[in-house]
């Protein structure tokens, strides 16, 4: 043997870490290195001369012993873990004795060849246990994050569904008023294609002219932090293909993880058609909310029913037109709430001097107007000494604060000459301007 | 160089028998039938092996390689593409291969070297030559790659004999190629060995 086959053979004997053994070509055990030695706990004196197969009957169970018999054959071989598992039973090192019974090993058997001659066969051990638990570690956790991902994905998806499926409206806007996402009922309001929305910026799109500017303020003030954000507003939108739209919106300023403004989540209800019916049916009212008593339009439409009966019927009538004095100054100085006791006392007073049978009403703003049913012409004066009486019990009261004054003025309709309702007003509204500037002058 | 028609059909059969031998071994670690296709031989320049080989996988592989001296010199592969590796180890470990890991490796190393033995070792049988296998090494590349540093290795091969064959799993989508590349000294002396067949 020449030095560097012997110093060849003293390090794998010796230094080599991993597993090594060979035999001669009667399989008969000629090198144990020591690394076997440590792990397995038998001791190379023990082995020396002994056929393989015989010190480990296992690997003859196993059915190993043709790989040695191949690698007589000329012919090398691996033996991956995943099929054999072990070739020499070896406990495993402590820290994966819980996992494992034996040593995981990746094992070559191959020819012992020297100068073209073959000398028997050569066995390299590599223990693979620690490699194998962690191949073990990473296969489950990679099967937990695909749980995890699935999990997302059909959370996502069922998101996705809601979206798309929802009545509303659903928005996000970026920092800058960017369309970073929409839905299905968004882009059919709007009447585009999502592809064409995203990224669209949503006020210079659908915002119309005369907001814009002011809208983009606020905006900009809501996304600096400047403004604290209004949950609810109402706006005026361009759609594409349904014209101008008007939308309820419920907003919800979006933060990053940091609480950095970073856009914000609106639903939007497309309210035209209910406005519009609001509308309508504000038109069928007839009754003031706040006092109770007719509306103009209420007075109007019965006023003029009762017309057209007294001229039938030959009935006299008075209209008398009534003003709250000094209205203005009491919302400006005393509040709305003021003007509001102001509206209702009026209403209450007029309920007292007149018959239930008239007509009374809140004609507009501090506008009063009743139409007195048959009656005679004589008795407008009592009817407006009756009311300047009731003013005066109010004021003495003193519940409002203030000096409560009415100026009346009154028409009278007589049926055999007709006048028009129009001109009732008219004539009674002049009379009452007339008191009121009388009042003023001797102020 | 050009094979005579009498060599031609000698050097087929006789791989015939060896492919068939190493996909035996395939259908016993598997227990799928395999079906393999005529093999093909044809004697190439080395510039012209490259070409050959893509020609017949064109996507990422996993390769098989095991280099083999003695009187008969070369190199064998077992070429499957990376999605057939996988499968292939599923229908081995009965378990689902996700990616090929170092664990995956060794059983497609332990699958290609029993084909590949099983092949070279029919080869060194029947024409009574001993040859000497490394343990196979399993590349993971691109195929133009692998095939080039092999060539580049064995400068002094001007033209090569390349053996391919297909292979498929009855019953699965699994299939691959055997490739055997042989130096034109190493062809000599096969042509001579096979003479000697007679």
């Amino acid at each position: 043997m020449d030095l560097y086959e012997e110093g060849l053979s003293n390090w794998v004997e010796n230094f080599l870490f991993k597993g090594v053994f060979a035999t001669d070509k009667n399989l008969k055990i000629i090198l144990w290195n020591r690394w076997l030695e440590e792990k397995s706990g038998l001791f190379s004196e023990k082995l020396m001369g002994k056929n393989v197969l015989e010190v480990f009957p296992e690997t003859i169970e196993k059915k190993a012993d043709r790989y040695f018999y191949q690698a007589l054959n000329g012919e090398p071989i691996l033996l991956s873990h995943r099929f054999h598992k072990y070739l020499i039973k070896i406990p495993p090192e402590k820290d994966f004795s819980n996992y494992f019974s034996e040593m995981q090993q990746t094992v070559q058997i191959a020819p012992l060849i020297s100068n073209n001659i073959l000398l028997g066969t050569i066995t390299m051990i590599e223990d693979v246990t620690e490699r194998v638990y962690t191949e073990m570690l990473l296969k489950k956790k990679a099967e937990i994050l695909k749980e995890a991902e699935e999990e997302a994905k059909k959370e996502r998806d069922l998101a996705q569904h809601y979206l798309n499926i929802v009545g509303v409206i659903i928005l996000i806007l970026d920092k800058n008023g960017n369309i970073e996402l929409i839905n299905k009922r968004g882009c059919e309001i709007l009447g585009y294609k999502k592809e064409e929305l995203i990224g669209k910026n949503w006020f210079d799109t659908f915002i119309v002219d005369s907001e814009k500017e002011e809208v983009k303020k606020v905006f900009k003030g809501l996304m600096n932090g400047d403004l604290e954000p209004f949950e609810e507003h109402e706006n005026f939108i361009k759609t594409k293909s349904r014209g101008i739209r008007i939308i309820h919106w419920h907003n919800t300023i979006l933060k990053d993880s940091k609480g950095k403004i970073t856009g914000v989540l609106s639903s939007g209800e497309d309210i035209t058609e209910k406005k519009q019916l609001e509308e309508i049916l504000k038109s069928m009212v007839i009754t003031d909310e706040l006092t109770g008593l007719n509306n103009r339009r209420g007075f109007l439409t019965l006023a003029g029913q009762q017309l057209k009966i007294a001229q039938r019927t030959g009935e006299n009538m008075l209209l008398f037109f009534i003003d709250i004095d000094n209205m203005k100054w009491i919302n400006d100085t005393l509040g709305h709430n003021a003007g509001d006791i102001a509206l209702k006392n009026t209403a209450k007073i007029l309920k007292e001097t007149y018959r239930e049978s008239d007509i009374i009403s809140r004609f507009g703003g501090d506008e009063f107007a009743v139409l007195v049913l048959d009656t005679h012409p004589s008795n407008a004066q009592v009817l407006i000494e009756r009311l300047k009486e009731n003013i005066k019990k109010q004021n003495e009261k003193n519940e409002n604060g203030f000096k409560f004054s009415l100026s009346i003025g009154f028409s009278i309709f007589n049926p055999e000459n007709a006048k028009s309702l129009d001109e009732l007003i008219t004539e009674a509204d002049a009379m009452m301007y007339e008191d009121k500037k009388r009042k003023k002058y001797n102020e | 160089m050009i094979l005579t028609d009498r060599q031609r059909d000698s050097l087929k059969e006789l791989i015939n028998i060896a492919f068939g031998k190493a996909v035996s071994s395939l259908s016993e670690l598997t227990g799928y039938r395999i079906v393999i296709d005529v093999p093909k031989i044809g004697i190439y320049s080395i510039n012209e092996i490259v070409p050959n080989i893509e020609g017949i996988v064109t996507e990422e592989v996993a390769t098989v390689h095991q280099i083999f001296t003695g009187r008969l010199a070369g190199d064998a592969f077992l070429l499957l593409d990376q999605n057939g590796a996988k499968a292939l180890t599923s229908l081995l470990i009965d378990e689902q291969v996700e990616t090929i890991d170092v664990s995956t490796k060794e059983v497609l190393i332990e699958v290609g070297n029993i084909i590949l033995n099983a092949c070279l070792g029919t080869f060194g049988n029947m024409l009574n030559v001993h040859i000497t296998f490394s343990v196979p090494r399993l590349h993971l590349s691109a195929l133009n790659d692998m095939i080039n540093s092999l060539i580049i290795g064995k400068e002094g091969i001007r033209y090569a004999l390349l053996i391919t064959t297909q292979f498929k799993l009855k019953g699965s989508e699994i299939g691959g190629y055997l490739v055997i590349v042989l130096g034109v000294g190493s062809l000599d002396r096969l042509l001579e060995e096979i003479e000697k067949l007679g």
